[in-house]
């Protein structure tokens, strides 16, 4: 399994930066930090993926009876 | 796709070009020369306000990407200007360097060292300058390269579509 990030760049600077199979909030922290020394990048467009959870975890009380 | 993110970018001096304080004084002359003025790092040309700047080890425009085309030919006078001044500058830098070596020639163990670092030095400021000299958009994905690397991902060029380069990023999890 890995994550993508998909960078298309056009003659004309166009750049448009992509994710993929990320889940949650990962992925604009991995884009923030590859844009660091470049420049301050904050205008994202989410996806649906974006507002699920990274990992499902059980919080919850497993008793034996 | 879970985010994405537009952006109209250009790549107006590559990275390790010159030292840093050496390359902004660089980029100012030639502004000037072009008649371009850098406030509170807009650049603006006959008053239009081209893009901001942003200036580390490199110095990136980035622009509104619906007024991208119309700024391309100013952009690629301040990067061929720009290109060619900093040859001037890394020769007289270089030369600088050279002589402030030769003067701590009484140590050799740090004389040595210098002149390593040097070296390296000058191989990075020929490579910078290779890359300011191609095309924004190659020179842009080349730093974008490097840079994705560096952060530990794999690259993969995919092919060209449409004069496009497209670049797949990926990190393995385990």
């Amino acid at each position: 399994m890995s994550k993508k990030i998909l960078i298309s760049i056009s003659q004309d600077n166009d750049v448009i930066v992509e994710t993929e199979d990320y889940k949650g909030p990962m992925c604009v922290k991995d884009i923030k930090q590859l844009f660091n020394e470049f420049l301050e990048v904050d205008d994202f467009e989410h996806k649906a993926e974006y507002y699920e959870s990274e990992e499902e975890t059980y919080s919850g009380v497993i008793s034996k009876l | 796709m879970s985010t994405t993110v537009k952006l109209g970018l250009g790549l107006l001096a590559s990275k390790g070009i010159l030292p840093k304080e050496e390359m902004i004084e660089v980029f100012q002359e030639c502004l000037m020369e072009l008649g371009c003025i850098n406030q509170n790092n807009r650049l603006i040309h006959n008053g239009t306000i081209i893009g901001t700047l942003t200036i580390k080890d490199r110095i990136i425009l980035s622009m509104n990407r619906a007024n991208v085309n119309q700024h391309l030919q100013q952009i690629e006078k301040i990067r061929g200007l720009f290109a060619h001044r900093a040859e001037v500058a890394q020769k007289n830098y270089i030369y600088q360097r050279e002589q402030q070596i030769n003067q701590s020639k009484h140590n050799l163990d740090s004389y040595n060292k210098l002149v390593m670092e040097l070296e390296v030095e000058k191989q990075v400021m020929q490579n910078a300058l290779k890359r300011q000299k191609k095309e924004v958009c190659e020179a842009l994905k080349e730093e974008l390269i490097e840079a994705a690397i560096n952060n530990g991902y794999e690259v993969e060029e995919i092919s060209n579509k449409n004069s496009q380069v497209q670049l797949q990023l990926f990190r393995r999890v385990y």
